[in-house]
């Protein structure tokens, strides 16, 4: 079966255009179709000037970010089928400057998960294990932090977040998903340095608990959750700081 | 043209990589380091390796083990000192991205787990549930973030490394966001891009596999070394070729063929195993080249299910049941369900053989040092010999992070042994190297960059295969002929300098072209069976002849010259490689002939 | 903007000078409107006005009400008044249309609150994050048998122990006084 799909995929072409602009194109799909293979299909044969960003086919590098009628999903792992009898049209990621076609800039998300020290800090008061020793974590301990370790940087719940579309100084989901994903491994020991980050007006307290990026969230992750998990453990913090004045 | 001075430059930011720059770092901070991808680090196809990285870490388990199952793995054409230095090393690399957080899987007592994995005689792959390279790779790159010396080049597609009087001196590089050209002058470069399975029409890889470092070094005159070896790896998806890990047959999912028959058992793997009870060496755990092998035989013989999308066998993993199945293999069963609606549960997934890994790359010397001086090469990019004429599974994930260092640091001392040269004669020679790259842009051309990417890969899945024959070979080697000069009269239409894919596709395409002639060349001229390179033509391994690496040399005029280096065998003589009942009763023999040895040894004295 | 009316003049490939031009789209007022997700969202969040309307509504009610609470409890006219203004203001029409309103409007918010709630716990049991989870979603009869299981048991509990806490609570206004008194079957403690 060879269905025929209109695609409608916006452009951008920072040289020569003041701003967005609509291409319409016709693709046939099969059941397989994903909206990836589909791109490529148009930028094979019709139109080899339309620039997007892709690489593993199988939703786990996190290139393929885009909006499909609206809502932002993986292209690779959006399905024609799942569209029979209507059309589509793609956009670059919401919330994010286009640089060209469906490529948004994605350097303040990168930033921002740099910034908010991803990765272990040892603990001061306990020993490492040695070069052949592992840190003893129980699958319980593991469990903690793995749903949010999950994370593919696609971007797709900066593009769903409406705080983030108002307030681009937001450190946004992804991030304070990472922060929590290092804050509950129990081999780390820098969650106080991290806090500060969690506690600015820039950090949870933003989040007004939409919800939408955990909606969208490919890979099921649950930034949402991350983010109220967080307010519980920055709420927390703010009254152990109380006491702590106190003394 | 904007240039940026750093001590160490490397090319590529997967799980080589950043591996290397992180050692680079730490070993002397004081270092500037120049982490250059073409893709942002956690794009990088290490992303996708799913099943598991290989160290010796049960106490059945000795090191001895794996460097005789690596070496017979590849039928004996690896490096053995190298293949040593590698497993007396896993572990700690291993251990040590457990220390940067990689979550690995525990046991109940919270320390590491292991699977089983194809040709592995003890299970000895770690695993963070399926998707261990995505788990290594985002380790790495967040670790990466800790050390202020490494500069990163995001979004940067090399052009060329600039070579001059065999030493490297920097690489040319395209800021793809700013479209600027940007000129990194290093004192010391280290090539981490992956391998080229983009070569061919089915893989498992992702559209960056293309084989960039290997085409830039092997232009310089560094030879590619073993290319004739292509891994299909027994089991992906039809169609999209999207990858069912190895780890599914280490956690018990068995192959059966139409009639529902566990073929492998016809195929010197057997006598089969009970379900749900995966034996090491046996049937499903055979290593890659077999398993794949056996797929053809039973095609040729009728007995694959023909589907809309191609001869297929299944992938049994019902017996496993929902709960072990979401816990050990969640990433299958999401892929398997999307992308071709079956779901793991309830149904058999349909898998075939797709290319999977290059096996042989860019000669480097042991301690990843390639000919030209101050570059280094690590990663499925290079051929360090590790894996011989088949690779392992869960072998490649480690290589990354053990050769990655290596690698780092290996580099990281050259540059502090050497200082800068003068700038301006080596923006010359980028200037050149610019040239050359823009030559394919604008003109009045027709060749389309998708036909003859995609006549490539058809020539190359027909004649350089699973089993190939002369005539096969040939056949590909005239088409790819053919497909160079079409080359030539490429159009890019694309004149833009922000994000311009359709002219980096194009260059791309030209060195998957000259990879692939590599790999052909070297594929006619071994006229043997050994690992992954099986001849119809020639069945039988030819040590006398052929227990050599092939060495394709760069020809700029036209084909690549094929000479031959040795192996070097330092403790495991070559023997007949076997798997199954067999290997049990050639190890048994084995232990009765040393001990029949001990005895008259000692009956002498 | 269309193909045609863009300049697309043939341009040469300066590799020197960046050409880059990142276009921000500007965010609209309505952006809330353009996606239910969205719209349900500022509904939930919009519901406080109304809540905030029926408790101004109690209160100046129960200030009206006050009053006249001598009045009230001696039982005269001017008291009994008060008491049917009071019920004609609950009954008139368009009090009652709002009022089903306000409980519309907490509804909506409890049941589109109820899915949410536990992204904001971490349940582990067995080594996995638990079912608890999984199993609340959407199950909002099993949560309103609870609901009202937890009322009851604490209401009975608490009139168990402190039948004169409920009397006391609803003496003042000197209603029930008389199907008080038989219940406990003795004097109350006002």
């Amino acid at each position: 079966m060879a269905d025929k799909m209109k695609i409608t995929v916006q452009r951008y072409r920072p040289e020569q255009d003041q701003g967005p602009w609509d291409q319409s194109f016709e693709v046939e799909y099969t059941r397989e179709t994903s909206l990836l293979e589909a791109l490529n299909q148009i930028k094979d044969t019709q139109e080899p000037t339309l620039s997007f960003r892709w690489s593993c086919r199988m939703a786990i590098c996190g290139s393929c970010g885009m909006m499909v009628n609206g809502v932002p999903k993986l292209a690779c792992k959006t399905f024609l089928r799942d569209y029979a009898g209507q059309e589509m049209r793609i956009e670059p990621l919401a919330n994010f400057p286009i640089e060209r076609d469906l490529v948004v800039d994605l350097s303040d998300f990168i930033e921002k998960l740099e910034r908010i020290k991803p990765y272990i800090i040892p603990k001061k008061d306990e020993p490492q294990p040695g070069e052949q020793r592992e840190y003893i974590q129980t699958p319980a301990q593991l469990e903690k932090y793995r749903q949010f370790s999950m994370c593919i940087n696609c971007g797709i719940c900066y593009a769903a977040c409406p705080q983030y579309k108002i307030n681009k100084e937001f450190l946004g989901p992804a991030a304070l998903t990472l922060i929590y994903r290092y804050n509950e491994d129990s081999r780390d020991g820098g969650k106080e340095e991290r806090m500060k980050l969690v506690n600015q007006d820039t950090g949870v307290w933003s989040c007004s608990f939409v919800g939408y990026c955990s909606e969208c969230c490919p890979k099921g992750v649950d930034p949402a959750s991350a983010i109220q998990l967080g307010k519980v453990e920055s709420a927390k913090d703010y009254l152990i700081s109380m006491f702590k004045k106190g003394e | 043209m904007d240039v940026v001075k750093a001590d160490v430059a490397i090319v590529g930011a997967g799980g080589s990589g950043l591996r290397a720059a992180i050692a680079a770092a730490e070993l002397n901070p004081d270092l500037k380091v120049a982490l250059i991808s073409k893709v942002y680090p956690m794009r990088s196809h290490t992303v996708a390796a799913e099943g598991g990285a290989a160290g010796v870490a049960r106490d059945d388990d000795s090191l001895d083990y794996h460097f005789h199952d690596t070496v017979a793995g590849g039928d004996w054409l690896c490096e053995q000192d190298v293949v040593d230095y590698f497993v007396h090393n896993t572990t700690r690399e291993l251990y040590q991205l457990e220390h940067w957080g990689c979550p690995w899987s525990r046991k109940p007592d919270g320390r590491i787990n292991v699977r089983p994995f194809g040709g592995m005689k003890v299970p000895r792959t770690w695993f963070a549930a399926d998707k261990t390279g995505f788990h290594m790779l985002h380790t790495l790159f967040q670790t990466s973030t800790k050390y202020k010396s490494i500069n990163r080049f995001d979004e940067h597609f090399v052009l060329d490394i600039l070579v001059k009087d065999q030493q490297v001196y920097g690489v040319l590089t395209l800021d793809m966001q700013n479209g600027v050209v940007r000129m990194i002058q290093a004192k010391s470069v280290i090539i981490a891009t992956g391998g080229s399975n983009r070569c061919y029409r089915f893989n498992t890889n992702g559209g960056i596999v293309t084989g960039d470092g290997m085409a830039l070094a092997y232009r310089h005159g560094v030879p590619l070394r073993d290319m004739e070896f292509v891994q299909y790896h027994p089991t992906g998806l039809p169609g999209c070729g999207i990858l069912m890990t190895e780890g599914c047959r280490g956690e018990g999912g068995v192959l059966t063929n139409k009639d529902g028959y566990r073929y492998l058992q016809d195929y010197g793997l057997g006598p089969e195993t009970p379900l749900g009870k995966p034996k090491s060496k046996y049937m499903e755990l055979g290593p890659r080249d077999r398993v794949s092998q056996a797929f053809w035989q039973e095609q040729q013989k009728g007995r694959t299910i023909k589907t809309h999308l191609g001869d297929v066998v299944n992938l049994d993993l019902r017996h496993l049941g929902a709960d072990y199945l979401e816990e050990r293999l969640p990433f299958i069963c999401e892929l398997a369900r999307a992308y071709v609606g079956v779901d793991p549960v309830k149904e058999p997934v349909p898998v075939r053989p797709t290319v999977h890994y290059t096996m042989g790359g860019i000669e480097t010397n042991g301690k990843t040092g390639t000919r030209i001086a101050g570059l280094y090469a690590a990663g499925e990019c290079a051929s360090v010999g590790i894996h011989g004429a088949n690779r392992l599974g869960s072998n490649s994930l480690v290589e990354t992070v053990v050769f990655g260092r290596v690698a780092g640091e290996e580099a990281a001392k050259f540059a502090a042994e050497n200082a800068h040269t003068d700038t301006a004669p080596l923006v010359k020679v980028a200037e050149k190297s610019l040239e050359n790259a823009l030559s394919v842009v604008g003109g009045e051309r027709n060749e389309s960059v998708a036909q003859i990417r995609n006549e490539m890969g058809d020539a190359m899945e027909e004649g350089i295969g699973i089993y190939r024959t002369e005539e096969s070979i040939k056949k590909t080697i005239e088409k790819l002929t053919v497909l160079k000069e079409r080359y030539k009269n490429i159009k890019v239409n694309d004149q833009s300098t922000i994000f311009n894919t359709d002219w980096l596709t194009a260059i791309e395409l030209g060195f998957l072209l000259g990879n692939a002639e590599a790999m052909a060349y070297s594929a006619l001229n071994r006229t043997e069976s050994r690992g992954s390179h099986q001849r119809l033509d020639y069945t039988e391994r030819n040590d006398e002849k052929f227990l050599k690496h092939s060495l394709a040399n760069y020809n700029p005029e036209g084909a690549p010259t094929i000479t031959y280096s040795d192996v070097k065998i330092t403790k495991l003589p070559p023997a007949k490689r076997v798997y199954g009942i067999e290997a049990e009763n050639a190890e048994k023999a084995a232990k009765e002939a040393q001990a029949q040895n001990a005895a008259n040894n000692g009956g002498k004295q | 903007m269309d193909l045609e009316k863009s300049t697309s003049k043939p341009m040469t490939m300066d590799l020197e000078k960046s050409t880059r031009k990142p276009f921000v789209r500007p965010v609209e007022a309505n952006w809330w409107t353009k996606k239910g997700f969205y719209l349900a969202y500022m509904l939930r969040e919009g519901t406080c006005l109304l809540v905030l309307a029926f408790v101004l509504e109690m209160l100046g009610l129960y200030i009206m009400t006050a009053l006249h609470i001598s009045d009230i409890q001696h039982m005269n006219q001017a008291g009994a008044k008060s008491l049917v203004n009071y019920i004609e203001f609950l009954g008139h029409p368009a009090m009652i249309v709002f009022n089903v309103l306000v409980l519309i409007a907490v509804l909506y918010h409890a049941f589109t609150w109820f899915p949410l709630m536990p992204k904001a716990t971490r349940v582990i049991i067995k080594d996995r994050k638990s079912g608890l989870y999984k199993l609340l979603e959407g199950k909002y009869l099993v949560a309103l048998l609870v609901l009202a299981f937890v009322t009851v048991t604490v209401a009975g509990v608490i009139f168990f122990y402190y039948p004169q806490l409920i009397a006391k609570l609803l003496t003042p206004l000197g209603l029930f006084e008389d199907s008080l008194k038989s219940m406990f079957g003795k004097g109350l403690p006002f």
